[in-house]
């Protein structure tokens, strides 16, 4: 017999979404609602009058006694197993209650519920959540999982107080934003936080986010609220944070405000040690301040250079084909100046001020104009010209102009690796070389006078050869005016004869002149003037010099000079000078010994080590093995009244020319001096 | 001229100087003629023709002095004036010893030398 509920019940019955059904003491279904027909899988037809136990298979969690719960409290609630009409089985959440119907028979009323779907759906979570609680925990950033529902409520507050501008109000109240950290509640963080906030221990990692921001990190969070409540999707700043035990140190945060979870008040962090890269920045810190240190502590004027305008300059110059810089700069000089102006100092070391004569660094920086002295310009050029084809550094000795009005010589040396070169920077060093140079031209000076002083003594000892020289066109000048009067003083003055005699004395009087000039040119002090010069055409003048001294000692002389003999750099001079000294002395080393028949034999050769030679050959008594080791001493002379000056004058002269000399003897007796001088440079 | 002009023979290696004596005395009337050394003067021939002898002393091969000493050795006793652009100690004396009249040291006054020929020939007329 069916208790079906009266017909409103029913439509009430079999709208409900859950399985109901009723059953009697025995167990037999008495209702059967159309959830229950769609949960099991039998009809009302099927289902009614069945032994629900039987029908469904019900089976109970063991020890469960679900019956006597039933009689001794009137309700029941559990899972059971059972089996739908399929054979699937289900798991079911039952709810019973005890009834007694109108006759007082016990009846059980009891809503199931299908768990099997929510028990899928529990376990795909439960999953999700266990990958992402692996994830959580696995990430090396820090995650924590907080719940700011109270702050809003003290946002809430603050809205109803008329605070409209939150930052402000941040920014003036930094205790507000404390308490807004206390109010902040931490629910989960994973095992990156516990290792980096924690130092490894949970426990202090369970109440609120304050403890773990520095003082100095208020604004960090005010924005942080402030990115929240004005519906940012995520912040992310560098920070100061700090651990449980109150070390601090930097780290990346970054809030996702995901608008559900927000809505929940609920937040997720994450955190990034960054100390390694604030360590790598302050390594580099480090580095330029060692650099910088360097740089100001260097007993060397560095000057840092701005040349991006030189790059320009360059690029230019490029652009319209130009690959020879030199060439151009032949071309068009004014091209110096305007580098110059391209080439800015924008920092100075200490040294610069002392070595540049300035108080304060502000009068150094600028173009490198000042520092250059117009005629000077060579070492400037050559560094541009260095710059242009790409090479890293260039040097030269220099003089340049302080900021004080004063001249200074300096080694100018550019320090400019292409890559360094290319950002526009460019390093520029000086180091005073005053000293140096003063040193230089002092011995340099001293040289001069040296070899003036050989000449001087070598003109002593010439000066009856001299004197004849000069006498010589003397006396056939006065000897021909005087006939030329006699011409003219007679009754019929023979004008031809006295026109002949004038053009002769004129002659006589120029050779003359230019003999004095040449002796003159010799015994003047003064510096050495280095010019292009033929050894061959000196050997001749030098020759000229000595006519009659060769004639007087009645030597013979014989020239080889090499034909097309390249020029070497010298002051003409100073190597006449030389020749003389070397043939007076070699016509002194036979005179002295007396040789009958005295030869003299000057040649010149380019030698297979690409130097030119010239050799000076007698064929006098040659000179003692003892006195080699002194030929080029000082004071040291064989001569009876000789000073000695004549040889290492010489040795100096030929020295500072760059070459060498020589002496030896010849293998069939006779002396040979030889010197050799380099050829100029390349160019 | 009613006579020939006595011949003067110059015998000086340089030869600006020696063309300038060889006017010098042509200017004075004389003949002059000039040597540029003193082989030239023997080989010439003039050293028996020439009225008065003025040479060098200092030159290649053979000197003033020397060339006197040979000429004197050949009993050839012409008058000489030698000329010298180097005045060296004891020149005198042996210029003196060789026969020479005059020893002139150059630069010279040509005056000075012209009087030294007149005094070894008669002036002309």
């Amino acid at each position: 017999m069916s208790t079906q509920p009266p017909p409103d019940t029913a439509q009430w019955f079999d709208g409900v979404q859950e399985s109901i059904l009723v059953r009697d003491a025995d167990g037999r279904i008495l209702a059967w609602n159309q959830a229950s027909a769609e949960l099991y899988g039998w009809s009302r037809e099927q289902a009614l009058g069945r032994s629900e136990a039987e029908l469904l298979g019900t089976r109970y969690a063991p020890a469960e006694d679900a019956a006597a719960a039933l009689r001794d409290t009137g309700t029941w609630r559990g899972e059971v197993l059972r089996c739908n009409a399929a054979g699937r089985q289900l798991q079911v959440e039952l709810r019973c209650t005890l009834l007694r119907d109108a006759s007082g028979a016990v009846q059980v009323i009891e809503t199931g519920r299908d768990l099997s779907e929510q028990r899928q759906t529990e376990r795909a979570l439960r999953h999700s959540e266990y990958r992402y609680r692996n994830l959580f925990q696995a990430m090396a950033a820090s995650f924590w999982e907080l719940d700011f529902s109270a702050v809003g409520a003290m946002l809430q507050s603050l809205r109803k107080a008329g605070v409209t501008d939150l930052r402000a109000h941040f920014s003036a109240n930094p205790g507000f934003v404390r308490d807004m950290m206390r109010a902040t509640r931490i629910l989960d963080v994973n095992e990156q936080t516990v290792a980096l906030f924690g130092l490894g221990d949970r426990s202090g990692l369970m109440d609120n986010v304050e403890p773990f921001w520095a003082e100095g990190s208020n604004d960090t969070y005010a924005e942080s609220v402030i990115a929240a409540v004005t519906g940012q999707p995520h912040y992310v700043a560098e920070t100061r944070l700090r651990r449980i035990d109150g070390s601090e140190f930097d780290g990346l945060f970054t809030a996702c405000f995901a608008p559900e979870a927000v809505g929940r008040g609920k937040l997720l962090i994450g955190v990034i040690d960054i100390s390694e890269r604030k360590q790598a920045y302050e390594e580099l810190e480090r580095s330029e301040s060692r650099y910088r240190n360097l740089f100001q502590a260097m007993a060397v004027s560095f000057l840092q250079l701005e040349s991006s305008g030189l790059n320009r300059l360059f690029a230019e110059l490029r652009a319209q084909g130009v690959t020879d810089l030199h060439a151009y700069i032949d071309q068009h000089p004014e091209f110096l100046e305007k580098a110059m102006e391209a080439s800015v100092v924008i920092d100075v070391n200490d040294r610069s001020l002392k070595l540049l004569g300035a108080k304060d660094r502000s009068e150094l920086l600028g173009p490198v104009t000042k520092y250059w002295i117009p005629g000077h310009y060579d070492a400037f050029r050559g560094s541009i010209e260095a710059g242009f084809r790409r090479e890293a550094g260039f040097q030269a000795e220099t003089r340049k102009r302080t900021v004080d009005g004063r001249e200074i010589d300096v080694l100018f040396f550019v320090t400019a690796p292409p890559e360094m070169r290319d950002k526009g920077t460019v390093l520029v060093g000086n180091i005073d070389i005053s000293e140096q140079v003063a040193a230089r031209a002092a011995l340099r000076q001293m040289q001069a006078e040296l070899a003036h002083a050989g000449r001087v003594t070598m003109l002593g000892e010439l000066t009856a050869s001299i004197a004849h020289e000069v006498n010589q066109p003397l006396a056939a000048i006065a000897t021909n005016g005087e006939a030329g009067l006699r011409w003219l003083g007679r009754a019929v003055p023979d004008v031809e004869e006295a026109r002949t005699l004038l053009q002769r004395m004129i002659a006589d009087a120029r050779r003359a002149a230019e003999i004095i000039a040449r002796i003159r040119a010799m015994s003047l002090r003064r510096p050495p003037e280095p010019v292009p010069l033929g050894l061959n055409a000196l050997v001749q003048e030098a020759v000229q010099f000595l006519q009659h001294e060769l004639r007087a000692q009645q030597a013979r002389l014989l020239l080889q000079l090499a034909p097309a003999l390249p020029l070497v750099q010298g002051d003409r001079v100073q190597l006449q000078q030389v020749i003389v000294n070397l043939v007076v002395n070699a016509l002194q080393a036979m005179a002295q010994a007396d040789v009958p028949r005295r030869e003299l034999l000057i040649e010149t050769r380019l030698t297979a080590d690409r130097e030119v030679e010239l050799a000076v050959l007698d064929n006098g008594p040659g000179i003692p093995g003892e006195h080699f080791g002194k030929l080029f001493e000082s004071f040291f002379s064989t001569k009876p009244n000789g000073m000695g000056l004549g040889l290492p004058v010489c040795r100096s002269i030929i020295e500072a020319h760059g070459g060498r000399i020589a002496a030896g003897n010849r293998d069939d007796g006779g002396a040979r001096f030889a010197v050799t001088l380099p050829l100029p440079a390349a160019a | 001229m009613s006579q020939a002009a006595p011949l003067i023979s110059i015998v000086d290696d340089d030869e600006s100087l020696k063309l300038a004596l060889v006017g010098l005395v042509r200017s004075f009337g004389y003949e002059g003629r000039g040597h540029a050394s003193a082989e030239d003067f023997l080989a010439s021939g003039d050293a028996g023709r020439c009225a008065c002898l003025v040479t060098d002393l200092h030159m290649p091969g053979i000197g003033g002095i020397e060339l006197l000493q040979r000429l004197r050795a050949e009993g050839n006793r012409v008058p000489a004036v030698l000329i010298t652009a180097r005045m060296l100690p004891g020149l005198e004396q042996r210029a003196r010893e060789a026969g020479a009249r005059c020893l002139l040291p150059k630069p010279f006054d040509p005056q000075t030398l012209m009087r030294c020929i007149e005094q070894v020939l008669p002036p002309l007329g």
